[in-house]
């Protein structure tokens, strides 16, 4: 499949000094979920109004299915479908007026439209309050609303800035189960940004890390994963029994490390090793106090690549390996 | 053709939008209408005894309820138009001015139906002061007739579209309200009191007759006059009521051509 976007050495600088975007080069390929993550203020938004046409680059360069943003704004602006950060719709008309609003400057024909614009609400579970005005909604109801607005004229490539700020846990899941239904049944294209772990990983076939204006790195979340070298596996054995050179007879293990009374083993496939090492420790009587299975989360991803932790709830080794970042990010001042 | 089509549904759309908050604002129809109300009651029987004294000075005799409600069918063209400037900042801060911008919309019919639905409203606005102005004592000129009523429209019409124009490409240029409030409050006054519409002109110190005969809307009050109300009352009594027209409908071309340029800029901006 050919690339449906490509952006190459994008940059955007506000009031002169101002990097918001700093030199950013991606392709999305037609059909797949591709997410921007990164902290508050990493020039998520910025890139995609660059990317819709809302805003003008300083300087780079931008096509959408083969147009450039610039010089064919309103070919690419018929192309694509926009839910913006922000809640823009029009809150002294009803749910279905800002729909058939969208619809009407979409030009989408009359009786698709009506169609339309009832499977939309009823996806969004919104057609109870479909005629109540927006400014009777809550916010999980308004962003669904939006979301539902940027698909009026099924677009080739939906965009989405923070699907689900926001919103409970729920509903979030409703949209995603939503977003990849769409993406399943129309080969829609869908271009996301999130701050959310969770989101990153379980949407998007691609994701690329930014932090700064810059993008730090670009994978499928299996890639960025293994791109810390593995899953690990914890053992700590009472009375510090000589156990090495059993685990070493063990196949698949990229190498065994002994620090602290415990060993620690690196291997690309954990569950299958783990199974091993049970079978080992069995059969050579080991007397167990600790054994654990970790695999790379996101969140260990992120802090390699931008030396910050996006979760809240920071395991512990996580901490440790935040301030020892913070120490080196001081140090590199 | 069928892009002609399709931006007129989406101008349709959009003015239907802007004539939806409108009526559903209760709040607004109501101070569009107590606000005329305001001025009759007060300003027109404050001012009535004030006015035919300086009148009878310079040799003229006028009705001064039916001049003032004339006025203020001119100046609820004026302040609707300026509200129409805040409107359209309200909408960027909303951020539904985003999301139009994202549409295939050509940039020109976002002020266009800015502009068109005021000049609705205008027009709605001024029939109903008119009906307010029958109880306060407006009486209509001998022979005033369908046609005359079709150009007081027409007038209000031209006077909408000239000054939504200009406060909607403000609007969109300017983008803070609180300077924009400024703006109005420095318009608002020269606009209305320098001009033909609230006094005879007749009765002006110089400096201030010159500065009212170059203000439209002097213009606007005096053609909606002679149609309405009769010739006395005129304030520039030396042009023709076709050249009144004329001058209006010059302006108001001029003034909408440049006020959708200067609004194409400041939507790409
Ligand atoms: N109009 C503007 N003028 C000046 N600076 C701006 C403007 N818009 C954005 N910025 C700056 O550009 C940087 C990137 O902002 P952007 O909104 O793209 O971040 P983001 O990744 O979307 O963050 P968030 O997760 O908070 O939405 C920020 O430092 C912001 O302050
Ligand atoms: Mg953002």
């Amino acid at each position: 499949m050919g690339n449906i976007i490509e952006v190459r050495d994008l940059k955007k600088i506000f009031d002169k000094d101002i990097r918001a975007v700093d030199g950013v080069s991606f392709d999305v390929k037609e059909g797949e979920i591709f997410g921007f993550l990164g902290p508050n203020g990493a020039g998520k938004s910025t890139t995609i109004s660059m990317i819709t046409t809302l805003l003008t680059h300083t300087s780079g360069h931008i096509t959408i299915d083969g147009k450039d943003v610039v010089k064919s704004a309103t070919q690419v602006r018929k192309t694509i479908g926009l839910v913006p950060q922000a809640l823009t719709a029009d809150d002294q008309l009803s749910g279905r007026e800002n729909m058939q609003l969208q619809a009407d400057l979409y030009d989408v024909p009359k009786d698709v439209a009506k169609e339309r614009i009832e499977e939309l609400l009823s996806i969004v579970k919104l057609q109870e309050s479909a005629d109540r005005r927006v400014d009777t909604y809550s916010g999980g109801m308004r962003k669904r609303l939006e979301l539902a607005e940027g698909l009026v004229h099924h677009p080739k490539i939906l965009f989405l800035d923070e699907p689900t700020l926001g919103l409970d846990i729920q509903t979030r899941e409703i949209i995603w189960e939503y977003i990849t239904d769409i993406k399943k049944q129309s080969g829609m294209t869908v271009f996301l940004t999130t701050h959310y772990l969770e989101e990153a990983e379980s949407l998007c076939d691609r994701i690329a890390i930014i932090d700064r204006g810059k993008i730090i790195v670009i994978g499928t979340p299996d890639e960025l994963k293994a791109s810390l070298g593995g899953d690990l596996i914890e053992i700590e054995v009472h009375d510090s029994q000589e156990c090495k050179t059993s685990l070493e007879s063990i196949p698949g293990i990229d190498n065994i490390e002994y620090k602290d009374g415990k060993y620690i083993l690196r291997t690309p496939n954990g569950d299958e090793v783990m199974e091993s090492v049970l079978n080992k420790i069995a059969e050579e009587r080991w007397k167990i106090k600790y054994i654990s299975l970790q695999k790379p989360s996101m969140n260990q991803v992120f802090l390699k690549y931008t030396g910050k932790s996006l979760r809240d709830d920071t395991t512990k080794t996580d901490k440790f390996a935040a301030r020892a970042a913070i120490a080196q990010n001081r140090r590199r001042r | 053709m069928s892009e002609l089509r399709t931006y007129a549904r989406q101008t349709f759309a959009l003015t239907g939008r802007e004539l939806k908050h409108w009526y559903r604002s209760k709040m607004q129809i109501f101070m569009a209408l107590i606000q005329p109300i305001i001025w009759l009651g007060l300003f027109g029987f404050a001012m009535n005894g004030f006015i035919n004294s300086a009148m009878e000075q310079v040799g003229q005799e006028i009705d001064y309820m039916s001049f003032l409600i004339i006025g203020l069918v001119i100046i609820t063209a004026l302040t609707t138009s300026m509200n129409a400037g805040m409107s359209v900042i309200w909408d960027r801060r909303f951020g539904f001015l985003e999301k139009l911008k994202a549409a295939p919309v050509p940039r020109g019919v976002i002020p266009l139906s800015k502009v068109l639905s005021t000049t609705i409203k205008a027009i709605v606005q001024s029939l109903l002061i008119l009906v307010i102005g029958l109880a306060f004592g407006l009486k209509f000129v001998a022979g005033f007739n369908v046609l005359d009523f079709t150009i007081l429209i027409l007038i209000v019409a031209m006077v909408a579209l000239t000054f939504s124009s200009i406060f909607v490409a403000l609007g969109l240029v300017i983008k803070n309200q609180d300077v924009l409030m400024g703006v109005n409050m420095l318009l608002n006054l020269p606009l209305m009191f320098a001009s033909g519409v609230l006094f005879p002109t007749a009765s002006f110190p110089e400096a201030l007759k010159v500065i009212a005969n170059v203000n439209p809307l002097t213009y606007a009050a005096d053609a909606a006059r002679r149609v309405s109300v009769g010739d006395v009352m005129i304030s520039i009594p030396n042009i023709s009521l076709g050249m009144d027209l004329l001058l209006l409908f010059i302006v108001a071309i001029t003034i909408t051509a440049l006020g959708m340029f200067f609004a194409r800029r400041g939507l790409r901006a």
